[in-house]
Parts: C-alpha cells; structure tokens; sequence
C-alpha cells in the first residue's frame, strides 16, 4: 500500500518522462551557468563541472565521513576491469593527486582477480588481464594478479606483481588446481548453485590475496545498483545474515577489512562519470550461466522495476543499510571479550559468522522437520520419530530411522551391505560437512553432485572442526 | 513403472510435493502436512490447555484448510482449545458475499460456530462505496486497516485468547520482499514473528508460516474440502503484485527460495539509532496506534468529510485537518464535533444510518 512518511516509508510513484537535453536548451540546475550535459534522477539536469564536483565529493566523503582511513594506510584495491573498478581507479589518482586539504592520503595497490578458468582457454579472454594490467601501469600504480583457481589450493598461493616487462611472458597456470576448479564448477546441478560457489570463492581469494601479501585493509568498487540488487538476491538465497557483511561500508571478516567506497553511487552516474572524463572501459568476461539463477532472476527483476518506480534502488539500498545480522546483535548484548568469536563458529565455505543456531521455532529447523517426513534419508533429529527402527552405521552407532528407506536399492529391494557402507560414509561426510556451513551454503551444498570436489582447504576446515567438537565435548564440563 | 512414495511405506506415489521435491503417496503426504503443522505450533508454543482461539475465516483455501486441521490437530494431540469461526464481511458485492457462504458451509461441516462482523456496522461504510469515493488506486489501504481492526473488535466481542491467521510461507515471504522494496524498516522487523501482538491487543499467530501454498491447494484437494477461490476485484493494483511475481520467478528456480526468504527475514534486524515508530494509544477510539490518531480513525475522517485521500497522502495534511477541526468545534457549531464518546449523526449527508466515528472498544454493543 501506499502510504505516509511516519514510517518513514517511500510513496512509490510510477516514473514519467526523463528530461530531455538534446535540444542543448536546458540549463543546469546547480549553477544555472552552463548547459545541462547530464541528466540525473529522471529529472536532474547538471553541467559538466558540477556533475564532476558532485560525483567526487560523493566518493570523497564515502571515505571521509566514515573516519575510517587513515593516512599512510595501505590499502589493496580489487580491480575486476569493469565500469565501477575503472572509475574507482581513476578517482583515486584525481584524490592523491589534489593539492589541497581534501587529498586522499593513503597507499593504494591494486589487484585483478583473473578469472579466465571459467571460460576454457580463449585466448582473448586471457589477454584481458594484460589490459587491466597496462591500464593500472599507466597511471603509475603496482597491480597484482591472482588467479581465481588458486582457491583450490590447500596453501595459499601468493599473487604476482606485474610489471610493464612482463608483457611478453605468460602468465604461469596451474593445470591442476584448474582441472579440480572446472571438475567443482561443472559438478553444480544448477545455475544458482553455480554462481553462488563463484560468488563464495571469489570473495575468498580476495581475502586470502589480502591476507597473504599483508594488508589489513581492501576496497571493493561496489556501486549503488549492484548492492541494491545484491540485498535482494542475498536474501533470496538465504543468506539474509551476511547482508551487512556484503553490503555496508566497513565489513570486518577474520583478518581483513573490507570497505567499499563506491556505494553511493548509482551506475548511470558512473557512467557518466567515464563518458566526461574520456575513459574506455575495458570490457571484461563475466560468468553468466546459462540457465536462470536466483542472481539473474533478481537482477531482471529490479532493473525492470526501477524503470516503473525510479525510486527502487536508493529505497532498497538505504533499507539494506539499516539492517544488522541478529546473530551479532545478540553476541554484543553477551559480553565482549574477544575471544567470544572462535574459529568454530565461522562457515567453512564462505567465512562468515554461522546463522544456524535458530531454535526450533525457526524456517531452518522447519526444513530439517520437513526432509524427515518426506524424505528417504534418515536425519538425526531430537524429535520423536514416528516410526522407530534402529539402524545399525558403519562406525558401530545406531540412529533412529525415522520411516526413511536408506540406501537406493531398498527401492529394487534387494540389500547390498556394501553399498550401504559407501553410501553411509558419503552420508555421514556430507552431514558433518553441512554442520560446519551457514544456511546459504548448505542450500548450494544440495546442488553439489559430489561434496569431495570441493576446495581442498574447505575441507581441511571441516576436519579441524569436527576435530575441535570432539576436544570440546571432551571436556565440556570444564569450560565455564 | 509407478513410483514408490519416498517416506518408504511402500505404496505407490501420487503427487511430488512442491516443498521438497519427494514422490509421496496420499496418506503420507496428509501425515507430513499437518505434522508439519503441530511442529511449527509446538515449537513456538503458540497455544496453552483452554485457551479460546478465533479462526479469521474468508473462506479462502488458507483459512478454510486451516480451520480443519486446527480442528483435527486439536482432536488429535489434546490441544484443549475451544475454536471459533471469525469472519469479516467488507462489503465487496459478487465476492465477499459468495466466500461468506462458504464460511457458513464450514461452520455445518467442520461443527465449529461462526461469528460474523461486517465493515457496515463498524465503520458505516463498505468496499463498494469507499472504492467509489476513491477509485482503485489505494482501496487495499482501507480494506487492510480495516479489516485488522474489525478482526480484533471481533475477537474482542467474543473474548477470545488469541487469534489464528492463514498466512502461508508464500505470503510471510512476499511481505519480506515486499517490506525491503518499499524501505519499511519497522515492518520488516515484526513481519517474520509467528505470533504478533502487544499490551493491549489480542496476540495473532500464524500457524501456516512454514507451509507452502501450493501444499495447501494440495491438501484441499486431495481432502475434498471446500473453498472459494477468486481473487478479489479490487486487487489487481496493488503495488505487492510485484513483489508476488519475483517470489513466484524464484520459486520457479529454485523450490525453496520461500523458506530462504523467510529465513533471511529472521536473520536480520534494525541497526541501532534508526528511527521506529512508537506505539501509543489512539485519542479516538482506543486502538493500538503509532501515532495520535490510528490509521482507521484517520481514513474513516476521510471519507465522512468527502475527502477521501486524507490517510493516503502526507501525514501533515492530516494534522493539518485534525487542527482545523478542532479549532472549528470550539468556535461556529456548524461542523459537528467529534466527541469520542457520544454517539451522533453528522449533519453531512450521511448515506447510512449508523455513526460514522469509531466508537471506544468498550462502548460497543452488538
């Protein structure tokens, strides 16, 4: 419905005519000066140098307001060669080159993520690193290549400084960690599950790129339209808990903060932005699955409602920045000693805090409740089972089973004890496996063919918690 | 070759369940259904021995399907409660009429009494006149913010504990989106509780909240219960059709995009230092309000002073118009005052001869 402001709720209005500046009639609406050269917010009519001034002052106090960037601070900034990087890129060469008070003070160096596994061996594909490359190079910056299958590794695998010589070397490339990575990405049995692992493990690399060449703090050239759209597909996916963690300004995770100075600015203005300033922007290969994902599903949808309602996107976004996860929420009511976040409680395969600890009135608890009336698979659930049979495991316990057939020849009904074995262990890996992960990687866990294909280091992850639970159950009755 | 029901109980499957995916069989399936149902109720201890529970009914499938399995659950597991039918009549000739009767064919069938309040004997007025004075642009406001004061007027008359809605996980994750979208923060907080309701008022829960819409049809078919299925006529506007159709899109993807919804929904809460309304009392009428005057009071000025827009657009018009009449009750007698209490006729020409202000919840008398 729509209704008024006490809320604080937007009137949605359905969009009229853009402002037509063609003709070269209109004047500017800021300085009344000069002719109108963009038109901003459907109605807005700005001249070059005020549409300038506008765009820098906003990504200046993005930083500035926050009080969060110091001077002399070393920052990695990831670069994907897109619209956002490059703009991100050549503001900060404007703010460290201004002379006056209002210069940007900190040790930029950048970093481009080479994603070029996930489209085979194009040999175009691959020179577009060599671009961001240059591009970095001539505005006299360093820049640092990773690769995005190092993620695959158990040790990470530190990222190369370019140089303007390496132009005519090849970049090295492990053919195995990018056997295992395709071996991951063609194992997904749908496109959401595809671009969600992409999304997980690109975040990760960024981290471990951080953490390994020792910066403490990373910006990320976010803008308003790919957060807001973000906030919404993040929920569709469920993993509504990590949505300040991808969304605000400052995101601290494990060892690296994470910043994101860009986010106030929508993506027509950036547009504009390069289009003024005569900048190419590189056009890099993006991962688009070939059937409909969550992600993609989303992205329509908002576009196509910002076109009725331009008000969408900044209502989503300001939404987005009021929310904070419960689960922190609750941990800082608790107390506050440091040590009150430990490493068990993190998920294996995307680094945030876990989101599971819901209770038995939760939707989490509701899923676990429906798999055990319909499902073939037996689950370990405190609840009554309806009908009881024990069933004897591999490793000698026995576990309720609660009406569910286990193994897939109960259908053709002959017994294969062998079978069961094997199917037993893969059940009982993928279930503790499931218990190391937050909610939104357990549903792309379900659309994983084979949970052994994932990175090794996840899996190290997972044994070592496994491990810690079993010390912790040990000598639980001591732990005050 | 027939399919084997997946809960392993050896008979054939007759339907894939749309929230998992699982072949079951019939009886299976009802199993599954309503045990899922008693869990959310148990879980979230919704109800104690001898509490007296109002069924909002609309004769829709939500409220119908819901009203028997409360009864078969509450036979069942001993619930010990005393179930009533509550039905609110808005006035919406060629539907609400038709749905009303199947509510008093579910009062014969399911042996449950049935009460009916209608928005004429509350507020003076009914859908089809307000949607006349105001068009169909905002006519989903007036229905809502009546119709939640007319199920709790209701419920008051009967003195009932509590009161049980038939929203399903489609509808709790439609709000979510829908919340997000519009940028209500303060709803967005409340929306994905199972029960609502605060000092004062009569808490409402929400017994369907993990349960699919399509299960319901599903399960109201294959029962044969009866229900009433249009959709209403004045609602094709409503700004939550968008947010229906992405809900419907990703239910399309991914079947279970409806309970992640609902799951990011309760993950999340309001930042400190954000600014949310506060709840108090209406000057009026008594209700629960955020503000001075609740909403229905509001809309209800509206429409008597023939200015129908009054609650829908900006809240200053409307202080403004408040002030206005307070300053002309203490000066010319010519607009009739708005005593809460009294219980007068307005000297506009009224089409209905009842009050047209909200009576105090105590001073009602049906």
């Amino acid at each position: 419905m729509c209704s008024v402001d006490p809320d604080g709720v937007i009137e949605m209005t359905r969009a009229t005519g853009t402002l037509d500046i063609s003709k070269g009639d209109v004047m500017c609406r800021k300085c009344a000066s000069a002719v109108a050269e963009v038109v901003l917010r459907v109605r807005d009519a700005y001249c070059r140098d005020c549409f300038l001034a506008y765009f820098t002052h906003k990504f200046r106090s993005t930083i500035g307001k926050s009080k969060q960037i110091h001077p002399g601070d070393r920052i990695l900034v990831g670069l994907s060669g897109g619209a956002s990087s490059t703009a991100l890129l050549h503001l900060i060469r404007e703010g460290l080159q201004e002379s006056s008070h209002k210069k940007l003070r900190f040790d930029p160096v950048f970093l481009y993520v080479d994603e070029c596994v996930l489209f085979g061996s194009v040999d175009e594909v691959c020179d577009h690193v060599h671009k961001v490359v240059e591009q970095v190079a001539s505005l006299g910056f360093q820049c640092y290549v990773a690769a995005l299958e190092q993620v695959m590794a158990l040790q990470p695998v530190l990222p190369v400084l370019r140089t303007q010589e390496w132009k005519e070397m090849k970049h090295t490339v492990d053919e195995n960690l990018r056997k295992k990575f395709c071996e991951l990405f063609t194992s997904c049995k749908s496109a959401s599950a595809q671009q969600d692992l992409h999304d997980q493990l690109l975040q990760t690399v960024l981290r471990q790129c951080a953490h390994s060449l020792g910066f403490r703090k990373m910006f990320l050239g976010d803008n308003s339209t790919t957060l807001s759209v973000r906030i919404l597909s993040q929920v569709a996916l469920g993993r509504g808990s990590q949505l300040p963690a991808r969304v605000h300004f400052k995101a601290a995770s494990q060892s690296v903060e994470v910043y994101r100075p860009m986010r106030e600015l929508l993506e027509n203005e950036i547009l504009h932005y390069l289009n003024l300033q005569d900048i190419t922007v590189l056009r890099p290969p993006t991962f688009q699955p070939k059937n409909t994902s969550i992600a993609s599903c989303t992205e329509e949808f908002v576009r196509s409602l910002q076109n009725d309602f331009p008000a969408t996107i900044p209502t989503i976004f300001r939404t987005g920045d009021k929310l904070v996860s419960t689960t922190t929420q609750a941990e800082k009511e608790h107390d506050s000693s440091a040590d009150s976040l430990t490493s068990d409680d993190f998920c294996a395969l995307c680094g945030s805090t876990l989101d599971t600890e819901k209770g038995e009135a939760s939707a989490l608890h509701a899923t676990v409740v429906s798999q055990k009336y319909s499902s073939k698979r037996p689950q370990e659930i405190n609840a009554v089972p309806v009908q009881e049979c024990g069933k004897v495991k591999s490793d000698g316990e026995t576990s309720p089973d609660p009406g569910g057939g286990m193994c897939g020849c109960a259908k053709a009904g002959g017994g294969c004890s062998k079978t069961n074995m094997n199917v037993d262990q893969k059940w009982e890996m993928s279930k503790t496996l499931e218990q190391c992960l937050c909610y939104g990687c357990r549903v792309t866990l379900r659309d994983l063919a084979d949970t052994g294909l994932l990175p090794a280091k996840v899996q190290a992850t997972v044994a070592e918690q496994k491990q810690r639970k079993i010390m912790k159950e040990q000598i639980q009755d001591f732990l005050l | 070759m027939p399919v084997k029901c997946t809960a392993d109980c050896g008979r054939n499957a007759v339907l894939k369940r749309p929230k998992t995916g699982d072949a079951l069989c019939k009886e299976c399936f009802f199993r599954a259904f309503e045990e899922e149902v008693h869990h959310t109720i148990t879980a979230a201890k919704l109800f104690v021995p001898g509490d007296y529970v109002a069924i909002a009914a609309s004769g829709g499938k939500d409220s119908t399907v819901l009203a028997y399995v409360m009864k078969l659950l509450n036979d069942r597991y001993n619930y010990g409660l005393k179930l009533v039918l509550l039905s609110v009549d808005e006035g919406i000739t060629g539907y609400r009429d038709d749905s009303l009767e199947t509510v008093k064919r579910n009062e014969q069938q399911y042996g449950i009494p049935l009460k009916v309040v209608s928005y004429e004997e509350l507020y003076g007025w009914t859908m089809d006149r307000i949607v006349e004075q105001t068009g169909r642009r905002s006519n989903c406001t007036f229905c809502g913010v009546f119709r939640r004061q007319a199920l709790d007027r209701g419920a008051a008359l009967l003195g009932v504990d509590k009161i049980v809605t038939g929203h399903n996980a489609d509808d709790i994750a439609e709000t979510v989106l829908m919340n997000i979208l519009r940028g209500d923060v303060a709803r967005l907080q409340r929306c994905t509780a199972i029960v609502t309701g605060s000092e004062g008022v009569i808490s409402r829960s929400k017994p369907f909240k993990y349960t699919y819409e399509k299960e319901i049809v599903m399960y109201a078919y294959f029962k044969r219960l009866d229900y009433f299925s249009t959709e209403c006529i004045y609602s094709p506007n409503a700004y939550r059709g968008h947010a229906r159709v992405f809900l419907k899109d990703l239910e399309k993807v991914r079947a279970t995009s409806i309970i992640d919804v609902i799951h990011s929904g309760e993950s999340f809460s309001v930042r400190e230092g954000v600014k949310m309304p506060t709840q108090s009392i209406c000057e009026r009428c008594g209700h629960v309000s955020s503000q001075a005057v609740c909403k229905a009071c509001v809309l209800l000025e509206g429409l008597n002073k023939g200015k129908p827009r009054l609650g829908l657009g900006k809240s200053s018009k409307v202080e403004e118009h408040l002030a206005r009449q307070s300053t002309d009750s203490s000066g010319t007698t010519q607009t009739p005052t708005d005593a809460p209490h009294t219980a007068q006729p307005s000297h506009t020409p009224s089409r209905s001869t009842h009050s047209n202000t909200l009576r105090t919840l105590h001073s009602l008398d049906f």
